[in-house]
């Protein structure tokens, strides 16, 4: 039979338009309009899972965001996302779910039986393994890890899009119900852009589809009305199925939109989910409020649920989940779900804990005939995979004695009201002050720390008529901060609700007649299975703080944190304590308000766009010239370049030795490049560089270091001097930023007077570092520049054409042999690197990558900045005496080099290393031993920071930060290596190629 | 998340900018008078006060200009922008 | 002549509009705030006042030029022109203090039109364009994702000129180009 729990008529549901799902691999039908409870329900299933630790069965409590328990593993393969709420997903044709910590099934669990040793888990059980020896906590993670836990997450990549989209708005409404909708109303007539969002696939939020109404109509035509009064004005804008997630500082909220979650076919183009980033001028919080749960023996069998729920279902989907119910209410508003439960045909028995209800429920009691058992209590449940009937007992001081003999009642629903939580959760993220009301038993905001209005529920105001005006109110006053101007004064709504809220006369929580400590539980958290005992046993322990209490015991800390189990824990709390609520506090609420999606986090910085590639104007050669490429950064640069048969030894080899003995060309386009103009760029150099630069002639080039304050190395490059008042600046690849930042920090913070411009060109020119004897030869053939050793010397800058093209060529070397650094405008790069190929045929032109570069300054004893330094490395350290000036009264870093540690004379040293067995090729960041020791410790002399097979000269050589360095040359060092074998080394000058430096001045 | 107030731009979301630590801390114009001490000082320490903060941003997604920001700490509430080379405001703690 | 988007196809419809502009002069020109002697002559020269206020964009025929700070402007010009332009400002300054660069390799601009063109930018710009970009000859920096960028905005319309570091160009393209899927097909 389908859809047997269906009334004939009524709800939002179309009837005409069945819909064909799976659930548990059993086919069944709901409507269009259902949620994948209300079609469960509709059909019967009321168990729905599994618990998450005692494994006992479950079934839906609530109809909204807050549910505990309804989670489900929703969809297969790749899309597959577990702990979904039954009670949010709408049902589309062919949807499948699944039953989620159950095996083999929901109906036959193996882990139930945890629900008979749960002795073995009381509250604490994970940090009283952790205290145990570790080896302890390996074993028993193997089977809690199976046992506990929740849905599986999808193993194959997400196929879906997710959009992200910033907003800004003059006020945000945070919540579609009646309040929030009323607020909307106000500020979008006084003309403010006004966005609502709303986590419902509809409007109106609880009374929705209730007997409630407005100035005599229904308030279902209210909702309406003021919906398309909304949605006419062209300044608003209203997001359905939109959740805020996160309340951050200045009124930024994020929130999540479901895009087509609730569609069959997903589209190619159009998000799942988008993800909202808003900054709104002021924002109205209308979350309304949830309903609380009350706490009593075995509260947690399928077919206990929520009053408001179980009125929900009848209302909203025309679903009678029970013929028989029982309500246990401790408050008159859920009085309603009982009278529309009868109005449907079903038998309802009310078990109220106050002695006393209003005048106006009690008459139309008894014009329904429905019996009320005041003063008393269910005091335990029965019935295994549904609830099949409760028994009850009169109370006495409070509902804490259980008095009288015990009644048996036979049913196939309880429901049970506790009364009402303000959501708070969004407020208390925007850093409000919570204070707690007796009156309604629960926190509600006090003090707000940002722009922001709360109404409705959500402000622990449960009257309609003023909700609606107070809320009206609120968003003429918002408008009229904001400056708009307002002609008109109130909203003249007049609500009527079929029964007010009245507050709850009782304290919140429940204690059946076993006591708390024997036998049945009393779940105060459900997602987490956390009883009341285990509360007792927390603040028995010793952990009575709300932040122990909370970790100790993991109430509220599931995927719903709490929205249902917090405030009954600070009662119960409360209650032990013999403290008010107010005093026992409350945990710190944090985003998200409900789970999201990382992959709406993530965006569209997935795959090929998950960050900036940076490609050089030659990259397109590189590629189809077989480079392997490196990450330097966001760059790509070519590493090596293989031929045919060539692993990276073989490839570096070739490139090094074609460079030393003809022509090499190398990428250079990454180095930073700096512009750098006005009068006092001398003096400004001086500041900034270890060396003096006030002499360099117009078309020279210096190297310099750079130092921070410190006096440690940060950056190094080529500087040359363009013009009278005009610099070319070069930064390392990785340092372009941040030494144009440290310029700029100098310029603009210290040193206001200096007249100097500095402008980022690293983009505009590409680099073609050409470097071997045959260099000159070479581009000599290319350009109009007279290349002659005497009118164009080492480390000097000339203009002229180069293939044609305006080029600045500097005579600089990286490489120790004669070269030059041609730089192009970067449209023009690929063009002239093809000519060079072209042309350079006949000098075997040899393209080499990082690598081999790398190795060849390694042979020149040339240091990379950030691999032979690291941040604690000085000048001196590299034997750099030559480049720090002594005349210079003061650059930046100078002051340092005379602190203590800095000027003691056994710091750590550049050396070269030369390994004894001549075949080893030194693992980068070996440490340096005296002598070694068969296991640590060991005296550590420094380590290895560069290294590599030298193919000029035919063995391994290494760069080593040593203790004293330059006074062990000539010394033997060991070098124990991870693999247990201990290389020796001779330590030698760092310069293991044209010592005299001959070849770059050809 | 911040709304910042940059001095020359206008009000501008947070990630456009960078926070570089506390304000008018000047370089010492001669540091090779000063004893290790004082320059230790001018290194490594900074002031973390509760309340208010005098700290300098730049605008880097926006004009790349620095500048200065008052800001208190406990409420993050940015109580005033203003440029490099304007002196230091008074400013109470709330 | 070779840009990082020569490969890219442009994307043509009513909802985004997504084309690679060519090589056009740009220089960047830096003079400073309280230096209104030098100010006005590089206006004279430009024949407009040069802009002083965030967002503010001046132009005639020949030039545009936007403002990037307080100092800081960038020049659009004739290709053909940039080298003639920069050395007439030089002429012009003499020795003083200010500087004029030429970016026009550095920067590529992409540009971005039709009628869902502010939300594309929307998905990745952190701008309030209700309150930047909102009128024709308005610009801004900030960024798009993972990329810095300049926008001007040439018309009433919505079209945007982006402007963004040449080794970033790809990346964005691919960005806008993957943003604006969502408008581009019927349902």
């Amino acid at each position: 039979m389908s859809n047997q729990n269906r009334t004939f008529s009524g709800g939002r549901i179309d009837r005409n338009k069945p819909i064909n799902f799976m659930f548990n691999g059993q086919k069944y039908q709901g409507f269009e309009g259902d949620t994948l409870a209300s079609a469960l329900l509709a059909n019967d299933v009321h168990l729905v899972g599994r618990s998450f630790k005692y494994h006992r069965p479950r079934g839906i409590l609530t109809a909204g965001s807050e549910e505990p328990n309804a989670l489900i593993q929703l969809g297969i393969g790749a899309r597959t996302e577990p702990n979904i709420r039954a009670t949010e997903i709408e049902i589309y044709e062919g949807l499948e779910a699944a039953s989620q910590n159950c095996w083999p099934s929901v109906n036959f669990d193996i882990g139930g039986a945890n629900n008979i040793l749960s002795r073995l888990f009381p509250a604490g059980f994970y940090y009283k393994t952790f205290k145990w020896p570790p080896s302890l906590w390996l074993f028993y993670e193997h089977f809690i890890r199976k046992a506990a836990g929740l849905g599986e997450s999808p193993k194959a990549k997400n196929p879906d899009r997710y959009e992200q989209r910033f907003h800004y708005c003059d006020v945000m409404v945070v919540g579609g119900g009646i309040s929030g909708l009323s607020a909307a109303l106000a500020a979008a007539r006084a003309k403010c852009d006004v966005l609502l969002v709303d986590e419902n696939s509809y409007f109106g939020g609880y009374l929705s589809n209730s007997e409630a109404s407005v100035n005599g109509k229904k308030i279902d035509d209210w909702i309406r009305i003021v919906c398309e009064e909304l949605e006419s004005y062209e300044h608003v804008k209203l997001l359905n199925r939109t959740s805020a997630m996160g309340y951050y500082d200045y009124n930024y909220v994020t929130a999540l939109e479901k895009v087509t979650n609730h569609h069959q076919e997903l589209s190619k183009t159009l998000p799942r989910e988008r993800y909202w980033r808003i900054r709104a001028k002021k924002i109205i919080l209308a979350q309304g409020a949830f309903e609380r749960p009350l706490v009593f023996a075995d509260n947690d069998r399928p077919g206990i649920m929520m009053a408001s729920a179980g009125m929900k279902y009848l209302c909203r989907y025309g679903v009678l989940p029970g013929k028989s119910a029982v309500l246990f209410t401790n408050n008159d508003h859920a009085y309603l779900s009982a009278f529309e439960f009868v109005d449907k045909g079903a038998k309802v028995t009310i078990i109220d804990s106050r002695n006393e209800a209003s005048d106006r429920v009690k008459n139309r009691c008894k014009e329904l005939k429905i019996k009320i058992y005041f003063s008393h209590s269910v005091i335990s449940t029965f019935g295994q995979k549904k609830i099949n009937a409760l028994e009850i007992q009169k109370t006495e001081d409070k509902g804490n004695k259980l008095v009288g003999a015990v009644k048996k009642i036979d049913t196939d629903l309880l429901l049970m009201s506790g009364g009402w939580n303000p959501a708070v959760q969004l407020f208390s993220q925007s850093r409000g002050k919570l204070k707690y009301n007796k009156k309604i038993n629960s926190f509600i905001p006090d003090i707000a720390i940002q722009d922001q209005r709360i109404v409705g529920c959500n402000n622990g105001d449960f009257d309609l008529s003023y909700n609606l005006e107070n809320s009206f109110q609120s968003g003429l006053k918002v408008a009229k901060e904001l400056g708009k101007d307002i002609n008109f004064e109130n909203s003249n709504f007049n609500g009527k609700e079929h029964i007010p809220f009245v507050s709850a006369q009782v304290e919140p929580y429940m204690i059946g007649k076993k006591g708390v400590t024997k036998g049945s539980k009393h779940f105060v958290d459900f997602q987490n299975d956390v009883t009341a005992a285990d509360i007792f046993l927390a603040q028995r322990e010793g952990y009575i703080s709300v932040e122990h209490t909370k970790r100790y015991t993991t109430t509220g800390m599931g995927t719903d944190q709490g929205k249902t189990s917090n405030v009954n824990a600070l009662s119960l709390m409360s209650h032990i304590h013999k403290k008010p609520v107010d005093e026992i506090g409350h945990t710190t609420f944090r985003p998200p308000f409900s789970p999201q999606t990382i992959g709406a986090i993530a965006g569209r910085s997935v795959d090929s766009l998950f960050d900036p590639i940076r490609k050089t104007s030659m990259h397109k050669w590189h590629e189809e010239n077989g480079a392997i490429f490196e990450d330097v950064g966001q760059w790509k640069r070519p590493y090596y370049y293989p031929k045919k048969g060539e692993d990276i030894h073989k490839a570096v080899n070739r490139e090094c030795k074609s460079v030393r003995k003809s022509l090499g060309i190398l990428d250079a386009s990454t180095l930073g490049k700096i512009d750098l103009q006005g009068p006092d760029t001398a003096k400004f150099l001086n500041m900034i560089y270890t060396n003096a630069w006030s002499k360099l002639e117009v078309g020279s080039c210096r190297y310099g270091l750079m130092c921070n304050e410190h006096g440690m190395i940060f950056d190094d490059g080529v500087t040359s001097r363009l013009g009278e008042n005009h610099y070319h600046m070069t930064t390392t690849t990785g340092g372009a930023a941040r030494v144009m930042s440290w310029l700029e920090e100098f310029l603009q913070t210290e040193w206001l007077d200096m007249q100097v411009f500095c402008t980022s060109v690293t983009e505009q020119w590409s680099v073609l570092s050409i470097s071997g004897p045959n260099a000159r030869n070479f581009l000599s053939e290319l350009t109009d520049i007279d290349l002659s050793k005497e009118s164009f010397p080492f480390m000097r800058f000339r203009e002229g054409k180069v293939c044609g093209i305006d080029a600045r060529v500097f005579r600089i070397s990286f490489t120790g042999e004669l070269a030059f650094e041609i730089n192009i405008p970067a449209r023009y790069g690929s063009y002239v690197w093809n000519e060079f190929m072209t042309h350079g045929k006949k000098y075997n032109i040899t393209p080499y990558g990082t690598e081999a570069m790398h190795v060849l300054r390694a042979e020149k004893g040339f240091i990379i900045v950030g691999q032979d330094t690291d941040g604690s490395v000085t000048p001196f350290d590299l034997n750099m005496e030559w480049i720090v000036s002594k005349k210079k009264e003061d650059f930046l870093g100078k002051r340092s080099f005379s602190r203590s540690d800095t000027s003691r004379n056994d710091r750590k040293k550049l050396v070269g290393l030369l390994v004894n067995d001549k075949t080893t090729v030194l693992p980068e960041g070996s440490h340096i031993v005296e002598k070694s020791k068969s296991q640590p410790p060991m005296k550590m002399l420094g380590h290895v920071s560069s290294s590599y097979f030298s193919p000029t000269n035919g063995h391994p050589i290494a760069l080593a930060l040593l203790k004293n360095g330059a006074s062990r040359m000539g010394d033997e060092v060991e070098i124990p290596l991870m693999n247990g074998k201990v290389i020796k080394a001779t330590v030698t000058d760092p310069i293991f190629y044209d010592k005299e430096g001959l070849r770059n001045n050809e | 998340m911040f709304v910042i107030k940059c001095p020359y731009c206008g009000e501008r979301d947070q990630t456009e900018f960078v926070c570089h630590g506390e304000a008018h801390i000047a370089r010492p114009k001669v540091p090779s008078e000063i004893s290790d001490e004082e320059w230790g000082s001018y290194l490594f320490f900074r002031s973390n006060p509760k309340g208010i903060h005098y700290e300098r941003w730049t605008h880097d997604h926006g004009c790349r200009r620095w500048f200065n920001v008052v800001r208190d700490t406990v409420s993050d509430k940015i109580i005033k922008t203003y440029r490099m080379g304007q002196s230091k405001p008074e400013i109470e703690n709330e | 002549m070779f840009s990082p988007l020569s490969s890219k196809i442009a994307v043509d419809s009513k909802a985004v509009k997504l084309e690679s502009v060519s090589f056009v002069g740009k220089i960047n020109l830096r003079i400073k705030e309280e230096d209104s002697e030098s100010r006005k002559i590089v206006s004279e020269f430009l024949r407009y006042n040069l802009p002083n206020f965030s967002g503010e964009v001046q132009g005639n025929n020949e030039t545009r030029t936007a403002w990037l700070g307080p100092n800081e402007f960038l020049i659009h010009c004739l290709d053909a022109e940039k080298f003639n332009i920069i050395n007439k400002i030089r002429d012009i300054l003499g020795n003083g203090f200010y500087s004029v660069t030429d970016v026009s390799d550095y920067y590529i601009t992409i540009r971005l039109s039709g009628e869902k063109s502010i939300e594309v930018l929307s998905k990745g710009c952190p701008l309030n364009f209700k309150q930047y970009l909102n009128i024709k000859d308005s610009c801004a920096q900030s960024y798009i994702s993972k990329a810095s960028v300049f926008i001007d905005r040439l018309a009433d319309d919505q079209i945007f000129d982006i402007s963004v570091r040449w080794s970033f160009a790809e990346y964005l393209w691919d960005w806008l180009e993957d943003a604006s899927k969502e408008f581009l097909s019927s349902h």
